[in-house]
This record gives C-alpha cells, structure tokens and sequence, in this order.
C-alpha cells in the first residue's frame, strides 16, 4: 500500500487530466481521492490491517519501489495526510475561485510526487523528485495567461540551484566514510546542505522568489506551494538532520540558523508594513512564518522540531483561508478595472477569510497559529529576550501590513470625477453577490482555524508524534 | 561494420579536449546571438559535445539516451520558437522590430554579452585549477564549470522566459556531467533527464503565457 501512496495520485492525476473539460467532475473526484487517502493516513496505524470495501489495506513500514526503498514512519505518515487533506482543500478552493485553474489535475500528480519525496530513501532521489514537482507546479501557478511569469521563472530558476547541492553533497559525505581523514568533503557537503535549503525555504537572501510567486501566481495555487511544497521541504530538511546528525551538532549550528531564522522573518515583517498587493503580503507573511520556524529549530532538542512542526500543520488552514480572500478580492478588483479600494464591502466572506487567515498565519490569540507561536515566545522570552522581541516586531510589522491591506478593502471607493462635459458619469455595475459554496467553505475553514486555535492540543499531539521521531541532539 | 555505440566510443577517445573547444564555442554562439534559431542550433550541438564527454564518464548508450533527450529538449524548444514567431507574425511589426530584422542576428547589448562569456571563461578556467571537481579528469570538470558558470549567468542576465529555460539546461547539463561520475546509477540519469524534459515544459509554458500576455497588453 505505501507505494500505492505515490502511484496511484499519478495515475489519478492522469485520467483527471482527460476530464479536466467537466471540470466539476473532475474537482469532486480529486478532492474526494485525496481526503480519502488522507483520512487513511491520518486513521490507520501503520503495520495494521484495515479492511475497506473488502480490500485489505496495510501500511507497512518498508517497501520498494523500482528497486528504491520507500520509508513509512509516524512522522511521514503524519506529514502525508497534512499533504492530502490540505490537498482537498485547495483543489476545492481552486474550483470555487480559479476561473482557469491547473491545480486539480497537476496538483494530484504533485501530491504524489511530494509523498515520494517524504518517502524515498536514499535522500538523493527525493531531491530528483522535488525538481520535478518544482517544474510541474509552474503550471497550476501560472494558469492565468495575464500574470507575469517572471515569478514563475524565478521560483523554477532557485528550485533548480538547489539540486545540485542536495545531490553532491549525499555522495561527498560517501566518500567521506570512506576516507574519514578527508574533512573538506565534510565541510563542502555542509555549506551545500546549507546553501540549498535556504533557495528551498526562501531564506534571506534567497528569498526574492517568495513574495514575487505571492504577487504573480494564482493565489489557490501558490498557497498550495507554500502549504505542501514547503511543509515537504521542511520535512526533508528534519530527514537531512536525522540522517546526518553531525549536521546539528556544529557548535554554530544553532547560532548560524537563529540568525538565518531571524534575518528572514524581520526582513519579511519590514517589508509587509507597506501597503502592499495582497498576494506580495502572503508571500511576506510566510517569509515570517519560516523565519520563525528556523529560529524554533535552531532552539535544542525535541521542543525546537515539535514547534517547527506544528507551526508547517498550521500553516495551511491559515494559507488556505488568505488565497480565498485574495482571489476572491482580486477577481473582483478585475471586474472592476480598477484598484482594489472599497471591494471588501461587496465582498464580506472573502474579506473575512483574508483577515482570519492572515490572523492565524501570523499567530494571533485564538487561531490555529497562535499555540507554537506562543510555546516558540515563551521559550525565547527565558533564553534571548532580544530575540524574542525582534521577532514580536516582525510579526507586529505583517500585522500592519494586514490591517491597512484591511482598511483598503473597506474603505468607500472614490465617486468617479465629474466629466467635463457636465454629463453625471456613470455608476459602477453592482458585482454579483459571493457563491453559497463559496461562503459555506469559508465558514467551515474559520470554524476549524478557531478551533484549533481553542483546542491547540489537534495539532501538538501530531506534532509531538513528528518531534519524537526527529528529535536532534540537544 | 562498427555499431553506433563503438562509433561513439571511438570519437570521445579522439574527441576529449576538442569536445571541451567545441562546447565553449556552442555556449559562446548562445551567450552572444539574439535570434532563438541560432539558439537552439547552439545547443543541439552543445549537447553533442556533451554526449561524447559523457561517454568517457558513463557508459555509452547512457550517454547516446542523455544526449537523445537533450535533442528532444531542443526539438520542443524549436516547435515553441516556431509558434511563437508565427504568433507574433501575424501583428504588424513596429518599426523598431522592422529595424532589428535587418541587423545581423547578434543582441544589441553584444559587448557585454562578450564581456559575459569572458568572465565564464575566466570562471571556468580558475574554478578547474583551484577548486578541482573530484573524479572527473581535468578536462571534464572544466566543461561543467563552463556549462553551470554560462548556464548561470544567462539565466541571470536574460529576461525572455525560452533563453531563462536554455540558461537552466545548460547549468543541468554541467552538473549531469560531473554528477554522472559520481553516481553512475540509471535511475539518477533517468530522473536528471526528467528533469530537463519537465524544466523544458515549463519554459515553453511560460514563454507562451508571456507572449500571450504581451499581445493583450499591446
């Protein structure tokens, strides 16, 4: 069954590719397929049979798959339902917002190929596989004909220069077992290690593709890459750890990635304190996020990676409900044909879900954010209250952002000008009133971003399955 | 009768370092022109070139399939370069691309261009020196430098999507030379040739949404 995980969202992929013209089909079928496979995932314990519609499933722990070895663990188990259910998320989202959306039959292939990086040992190949799932996604991004590409461009040009440093280094740190005197390999299979995570996680100074796919993309679709690309990338980051342990135990470790973690997210907080184009603002919000997550990881031990962990399970509640309002907004910014001031009062559900959503992307009391954010605070506040302060200074900064992104949307639009003429202009088409669907969607997110947020312990019991499994040396 | 394969056994023997001239002069011919034909010629040759040091590295059918795939890569982008020229032909031509028409097919910035192709040179050449490639010969670990270095920086300098794409291939191509030393396994190439195929797709995407976005703006 494991390395049906893998094959079988490919396969999907494919023959929903052939329906993709009945699109309301093909959305229902991706989206039932992938909540199914994640409520597997998330249900069934691994080694034990299930039986479903008389089929016998097992999730064994080991298997192979074209003679590659294919790893199923707690932790890997637990990120592959986050990948599936937040999957269905978005490909009904997609379906709901995205006029001429790529996602539902791309994103299932991607899916797969996501699992297969979460699963697939050596590490080497996961590193293949996320190139593939770099070029693949430049689709669902740019499905609208009118973005730039340029983001796309850059977002494929900076996935591309982290293979090499992935792949390399796995065989410079062979060679070094065999010649354990030989420590350059060492130290060059490190800074590799180093330099490619920081292009996959948009660390400054990488981190020009993030807000620029923010502002470009199709919002559905590039809340998708941060969600599960990025939940993947930090997964396979924690498995370089874990198979590499000296990795972590450099003394400037944790010094060298607190100040990664910090530059990161106060830069992003800086730069969404302008008013900014709302897609651009999300790319900023997760600039934070990162940072925030790499200043947990950098802090020893268990508690670190747990935090971490839970931040990436609550990032996609958050991201989901953000690319609704952005989408939302924007489309109807584009009806208009012109800027997106006052559009909020047409539109009170897709404005709600970007508040709540960016709320809860940058941690705010009683969202699905706020409980790893809180843990990351009080651990910091012991250790280097600088820090901690610098860091409730960025997210003060995205909060700024949100709130005058906000108060544009809200704000009466400006009457037309009076013609020279003297004729009155003409008055704006009132824009149609926001889908039933849609709205119930929205709901249903928020209820679940404040009940996480109410009940914190949903995603810390995940994530402290994730840490025990990835715990690094203190 | 010798098979395609001793053929290309025996032309790499031959072929080592004049493989490493004939790559540097491909890369040269994509760094300086400004006409995508040209462009892509360039680089069907530079994956021939390519293909024969890859022989002396891997064994030669794996070499003779990574050199198939580039020329497939090449074959997409030409359909693509194609298309797009018969999209843009059917508006009028202003009178600046009247203009360039008629000027030999070399970018108008073609000073720095060369400048550009110097620096990879000297890149290259240093790089090879002092940070010497491990299990490559000489030869060899300077003809990845020249491809990443060259790849690298056109994917910087270019703003077109189809010459970003060809600055990715191309620094692909140099890290698939050395890595295929390092791991001579059939599913690495296999996944690398993906790569390139699906790299390559998503350059033509994006290079037909942008002339699309480009007739709507004008």
């Amino acid at each position: 069954m494991t390395a049906m995980l893998v094959l079988l969202p490919i396969v999907m992929a494919g023959l929903l590719f052939l329906l993709r013209r009945w699109r309301a089909v093909s959305v229902l079928l991706a989206t039932a397929f992938s909540l199914a496979l994640g409520l597997i995932l998330l249900w069934v314990p691994a080694g034990e049979p299930l039986r479903l519609f008389g089929l016998e499933i097992v999730l064994s722990g080991e298997t192979t798959l074209l003679g590659r070895t294919l790893v199923l663990n707690p932790a890997t188990q637990a990120a592959g339902a986050l990948l599936f259910l937040s999957g269905a998320v978005f490909f009904f989202l997609d379906w709901q917002l995205e006029r001429e959306g790529l996602l539902v039959p791309i994103g299932l292939g991607l899916l797969g190929l996501l699992v297969g990086v979460l699963l697939v040992r050596p590490l080497i190949y996961a590193a293949l596989l996320l190139e593939l799932v770099a070029a693949l996604t430049v689709f669902p991004i740019h499905a609208d004909p009118r973005s730039p590409v340029r983001a796309g461009l850059r977002y494929l040009t900076f996935f591309t220069l982290a293979l090499p440093g992935l792949m390399v280094s796995h065989s410079l740190l062979d060679l070094y077992a065999m010649a354990p005197d030989q420590t350059q390999f060492l130290y060059v299979a490190t800074a590799l290690i180093a330099f490619s995570f920081a292009l996959l996680l948009g660390v400054v100074p990488f981190h020009l593709w993030v807000p620029a796919v923010g502002r470009d993309g199709s919002p559905v679709a590039v809340a998708f890459l941060f969600s599960a690309t990025g939940g993947v990338v930090w997964f396979l980051l924690l498995d370089y750890l874990r198979a590499y342990p000296w990795l972590s135990g450099y003394a400037e470790w944790s010094t060298a990635v607190s100040a990664l973690g910090m530059a990161t997210a106060v830069i992003g907080g800086l730069l969404a304190t302008a008013r900014q184009e709302p897609g651009r603002l999300m790319g900023y919000m997760v600039m934070v996020d990162t940072g925030l997550m790499l200043v947990a990881l950098a802090q020893a031990g268990r508690v670190g990676v747990e935090l971490g962990v839970a931040m990436i399970l609550a990032r996609p509640w958050g991201l989901a409900l953000m690319a609704a309002g952005v989408a939302g907004l924007r489309s109807r910014g584009s009806e208009l044909g012109r800027d997106l001031t006052g559009v909020g009062l047409a539109a009170p559900w897709t404005t709600l879900a970007l508040a709540v959503g960016g709320l809860s992307l940058l941690g705010f009391p009683a969202t699905a954010g706020f409980a790893p954010r809180w843990g990351l605070f009080r651990l910091l506040a012991h250790s280097d209250p600088v820090m901690a302060l610098l860091l409730l200074l960025a997210v003060g900064g995205a909060l700024i952002g949100l709130l005058r992104q906000l108060n544009q949307f809200l704000q009466t639009p400006p009457r037309p000008l009076e013609r020279l003429d003297g004729e009155t202009p003409a008055e704006e088409t009132p824009l149609p009133a926001e889908g039933f669907l849609l709205a119930v969607t929205i709901l249903v997110l928020a209820v679940g971003v404040f009940g996480l947020g109410l009940f914190p312990q949903l995603l810390s019991d995940a994530a402290a399955g994730a840490g025990a499994y990835f715990a690094l040396s203190p | 009768m010798e098979t395609p394969l001793e053929l290309i056994n025996r032309l790499s023997l031959l072929a080592a370092m004049p493989a490493v001239f004939g790559l540097l002069i491909a890369l040269g011919m994509i760094l300086v022109t400004r006409r995508w034909q040209i462009e892509v010629l360039a680089l069907v040759l530079l994956y021939f070139f390519v293909g024969l040091l890859h022989s002396r590295i891997i064994r030669p059918e794996v070499a003779l399939v990574k050199a198939l795939i580039g020329w497939l890569v090449c074959l997409t982008l030409y359909v693509t370069g194609r298309y797009l020229d018969e999209r843009s032909g059917k508006r009028k031509p202003g009178m600046q691309e009247e203009r360039l028409r008629w000027l030999p097919p070399l970018a108008a910035d073609t000073p720095l261009r060369i400048l550009v192709l110097l620096v990879v040179v000297v890149i290259a050449y240093l790089g090879s020196v002092y940070l010497p490639l491990p299990q490559v010969a000489a030869h060899v670990g300077l003809a990845c430098y020249l491809l990443a270095v060259g790849g690298l920086l056109l994917a910087g300098i270019s703003e077109e999507p189809l010459r970003v794409g060809i600055g990715l291939l191309l620094f692909l191509s140099g890290f698939d030379l050395f890595f295929g030393a390092l791991e001579p396994s059939l599913v690495v190439a296999g996944l690398l040739g993906a790569s390139n195929f699906f790299i390559a797709l998503a350059v033509i995407f994006l290079a037909v949404t942008h002339a699309v976005a480009q007739e709507e703006s004008a």
